[in-house]
């Protein structure tokens, strides 16, 4: 059981006996009142999604899925093949499952797939991942203390912010939950 | 690398330091109080950290009325405030509280000082004024006193909110109905008040001498954010004793706050105003970005 006190973006939850997944979520509280949390979820399996809301402290079940790692090995025609290293075994998730996740894979990476029923059916990253700038505008150095970001283009094709001093052909580290960057990763 | 940025933490800096100017040339003394102690005042909604020894205080409230009752005069204090379970795109577990009291002073003089400070530090509009039965009918339709769960449901369904399915009590759904209906509502453009809370939400302030249906408790808004509470103080220690007493009781009441209570506090009035969210509210920005390191959400 989850405690609406657990809830994160990527918590896999069961909602009248089917896996969602929450996409988002909104805690409320008048100062001096009862809290409510409304979350967007989105359904596994027919890819929907929808609104609740829920009473704080209130406890939903845990989906009935199984999380296993997973390698990635290549995408054709909008379809992305994974491995299990142990049996060997072959899966494969269309191109709306990975969702944005196609930003951050490259082949080889160890993901996290989610099984319902035996069928895979949603993709989970490391929290972080480590890619490399294929363009963006020189850097500026020193500049460590402001807010301002350039768009910067990663080995997978995905746009990311970077500060200002980070130079194409830098590793950088990412946030795969947010999409943020998190700091140069050059060894 | 910290969240909130450097002209973020200069904001705050500023804030801060021309607060402190201001309340000192108004005759206020900043004073400091403990945050960590082995008892409290309980609120039925707000849950506190607790250590073996004792408790993070949600507020400095009980110790600063304490310093009232022994004749310190107007007093305020910046200090950090801890709620367990408080976590979203308005709430950190623990942030940053201007409280502040203002002795021989009622409700109305309190939100005229604040108008007053508003308008001068952060060069927003006057105030605005609006009684909370009167905020809640306009955005709801619903009349406060009168209204049946049933009424609230079908409302939320015209309006395509989502209800929870559990159990709610009329409490439950005023909550529910002021936080996604009214609240976003208010202080658009220009700050507000919403004076006279309801009697069943005074907390710790004072029932209307001329409705008691209502209370002197009011809030402050500005672009949809809750600022600030603010109370002309309860001084009756028998009503004080028995709205406590009406708490759940997992804290060890602070019985040295009756203690002051039976005293006597003065006759005054008091607001507690979140740092943070004025940051926000005046700046914009997400909530998170005026915390240096804001509690992890993963």
């Amino acid at each position: 059981m989850y405690e609406t006190s657990d809830f994160k973006k990527g918590l896999r939850i069961e909602i009248d006996g089917q896996p969602y997944k929450i996409v988002d979520f909104q805690f409320v509280k008048p100062g001096k009142g009862n809290a409510f949390t409304r979350c967007k979820i989105k359904n596994l399996i027919t890819g929907n999604t929808i609104d609740r809301t829920l009473k704080s402290g209130e406890k939903v079940e845990k989906a009935a899925v199984e999380d296993r790692t997973l390698q990635f090995l290549y995408e054709e025609n909008g379809k992305f093949h994974f491995m299990d290293n142990q049996s060997y075994e072959q899966y494969e998730l269309e191109k709306d499952q990975i969702a944005d996740g196609w930003k951050w894979l490259v082949e080889n990476m160890e993901v996290g797939i989610c099984f319902y029923n035996g069928a895979p059916i949603d993709i989970t990253f490391p929290n972080f991942t480590i890619l490399e700038i294929t363009y963006c505008e020189p850097g500026i150095k020193g500049d460590t203390a402001t807010n301002t970001t350039k768009p910067a283009t990663l080995s997978t094709g995905a746009e990311v912010q970077v500060p200002l001093f980070v130079n194409q052909g830098d590793k950088i580290k990412i946030d795969t939950r947010t999409g943020d960057y998190v700091e140069r990763a050059n060894k | 690398m910290p969240t909130a940025s450097l002209p973020n933490q200069r904001l705050r800096a500023s804030l801060l330091s021309q607060l402190r100017a201001e309340l000192q040339s108004q005759g206020l003394l900043e004073v400091n109080t403990p945050q960590l102690w082995p008892s409290a005042i309980p609120e039925s909604e707000i849950d506190l950290f607790t250590l073996p020894e004792g408790h993070l205080m949600a507020s400095p409230e009980a110790h600063m009325k304490r310093l009232l009752a022994a004749g310190f005069g107007p007093i305020y204090q910046i200090c950090p405030a801890f709620r367990r379970g408080e976590l979203g795109q308005r709430h950190n577990p623990q942030f940053t509280i201007l409280e502040f009291y203002l002795p021989g002073v009622d409700d109305q003089g309190l939100m005229r000082f604040l108008d007053q400070v508003s308008q001068k530090l952060f060069d927003l509009p006057p105030c605005q004024v609006q009684p909370y039965l009167s905020a809640f009918a306009q955005a709801t339709g619903l009349d406060y006193h009168h209204f049946t769960p049933a009424q609230a449901l079908q409302l939320c369904q015209a309006q395509g909110l989502p209800t929870p399915a559990g159990e709610m009590d009329r409490r439950a759904w005023t909550d529910f109905l002021f936080s996604f209906l009214v609240q976003p509502r208010l202080g658009l453009g220009a700050p507000l008040f919403l004076t006279r809370f309801p009697a069943d939400q005074a907390s710790l302030a004072r029932l209307d001498s001329t409705d008691a249906r209502l209370s002197r408790r009011f809030e402050w808004f500005y672009q949809g954010l809750e600022l600030g509470n603010g109370f002309w103080e309860l001084a009756d220690v028998a009503e004080q004793t028995r709205r406590l007493a009406a708490q759940p009781g997992k804290v060890r009441l602070d019985q040295g706050f009756l203690a002051a209570l039976e005293a006597g506090l003065p006759e005054a009035s008091g607001v507690a105003i979140g740092i943070e969210r004025l940051l926000m509210a005046l700046h914009g920005g997400d909530f998170k970005d005026w915390f240096s390191f804001p509690w992890p959400q993963e």
